[in-house]
């Protein structure tokens, strides 16, 4: 019976250690969805202006750009989009990884339905081991940076991503699968297609007021040029902080739970660990009792 | 010629880099060398949006006085006296690391030596050289002639 009590104590040793690690790492997560938050916030005025940049020329000027157009699709041959998709590179967060690599398999299969061929970009280790497990050709992919991008990170990324796009019979298209940060407690998966550019009626004023009568230097054309390479890495930039910020928060809830999980099942094993012990020390005083009695019924009868 | 319009008006100047806002606060003149040649901005400025090339950007009449920063290429907006400095990288002459300059305008030179005929890459080790040649001269450090003859 001794044998179960060490048993219990040993169970206990080992989730403790466990719960020490998830709480660390759950501690660290904490601290880091405040950077990854203040990062966020000081790439948007960027991603702002240059979107309302961008937004102004596309809508004053008739200009037909190679970036903002749809091209008509060749005969014989399947349009290619581009999927890029922001994983992380460390597991322990939860559905994190799982809930964007579905929704780019989703996106994927509608594009498949409409009769385009996706061409895969990953960035995070997560992501690049779940396609490269289940042996699925990778246009490009980039490691190592997934918990705090940085910008020249993103150029990378977006400058591989244009290059395809430029080139004779490159990308049609080029979507992005990444994690929204909304909240700590929410993080959505979220699909936007950065290129072409997608136009919207509206008659809604653009955000900060309608736009002025834009001089444009040297001219329309040119000012799209430089552009939009700076519009879809800002883009990208941007999603990747987001991505990061949700990793985070991922993470953090995940080790929460974690953590909350092994301290019920300490309490539980505590409890089983008692009883043992009680059970132990039970049986030891009714052997003594036992042996007592016995010794004294043989004393009676040799009397 | 400045003083009959900033008696009354000044312009909203943001400096904004991919990754902060590096300034705001408001001035009376704005002087940037745009594709086109050096662009001087007044309040009253029709609205413009033009490519800079890497170089100084020179803020007049801030609270501070004159303020220099450096822009590696971008944009230059103007609408109703907010003039917004969109950079991948814009950095305040207390923010230049000269080494890292010097060491950007080295590996630039030996990147246009190999470019050859690619032309996207002579044009990126260009804008690179300009970028730390910038650099270096609102740092003010005495080496700057080191790139010139391109």
């Amino acid at each position: 019976m001794a044998g179960q009590l060490r048993v219990y104590r040993r169970r206990i040793a080992s989730v403790k250690a466990t719960k020490q690690i998830t709480r660390a790492q759950e501690l660290i997560a904490t601290a880091r969805i405040v950077k990854a938050q203040q990062k966020v916030a000081a790439s948007t005025p960027y991603a702002e202006e240059i979107t309302r940049a961008v937004s102004a020329v596309a809508s004053r000027s008739n200009a037909s750009h190679a970036l903002t157009t749809e091209r008509e699709p060749q005969p014989g041959t399947r349009p290619k989009a581009a999927v890029v998709v922001i994983t992380s590179d460390r597991g322990f967060a939860g559905g994190y990884n799982s809930n964007v690599l579905r929704e780019a398999e989703q996106l994927m299969q509608l594009l498949r339905e409409q009769g385009k061929e996706p061409v895969r970009y990953v960035v995070g280790r997560k992501g690049v081991s779940y396609n490269a497990f289940r042996d699925r050709p990778m246009a490009g992919t980039w490691v190592g940076f997934s918990d705090n991008p940085a910008y020249p990170d993103a150029r990378t990324v977006a400058d591989e991503v244009i290059g395809a796009f430029l080139e004779e019979n490159g990308l049609d298209e080029i979507h992005l699968v990444s994690t929204r940060f909304i909240s700590m407690l929410s993080q959505q998966p979220t699909t936007v297609r950065i290129l072409p550019l997608q136009y919207e009626e509206t008659t809604e004023p653009p955000a900060g007021g309608a736009f002025p009568l834009y001089e444009f230097e040297p001219s329309p054309e040119r000012v799209l040029d430089e552009l939009l390479p700076h519009y879809v890495r800002a883009r990208i930039y941007n999603a990747m902080l987001q991505s990061a910020a949700s990793e985070h928060a991922a993470r953090r809830r995940a080790m929460k739970s974690a953590t909350d999980n092994a301290s019920d099942l300490i309490d539980n094993l505590t409890r089983l660990a008692n009883a043992a012990r009680q059970a132990d020390i039970t049986q030891e005083i009714s052997e003594i009792v036992g042996g007592a009695n016995a010794l004294a019924d043989a004393n009676v009868g040799s009397d | 010629m400045s003083e009959s319009h900033a008696g009354s008006r000044r312009l909203n100047v943001s400096l904004v880099a991919a990754d902060r806002k590096v300034w705001q606060g408001t001035a009376e003149m704005v002087v940037a060398r745009t594709t086109e040649g050096d662009a001087g901005v007044l309040p009253g400025h029709q609205p413009i949006l033009s490519i800079l090339v890497p170089s100084v950007v020179t803020v007049r009449g801030t609270e501070e006085g004159v303020l220099e920063a450096v822009v590696s290429g971008g944009f230059l907006s103007v609408a109703r006296d907010d003039v917004s400095i969109l950079a991948e990288s814009v950095l305040l002459p207390s923010e230049i690391d000269v080494q890292a300059a010097r060491d950007l305008a080295a590996a630039a030179r030996e990147a246009e030596a190999a470019a050859g005929d690619d032309f996207a890459a002579r044009e990126q080790a260009e804008a690179d050289m300009r970028f730390a040649e910038a650099q270096l001269r609102a740092a003010g450090d005495a080496s700057v002639g080191a790139g010139a003859g391109h």
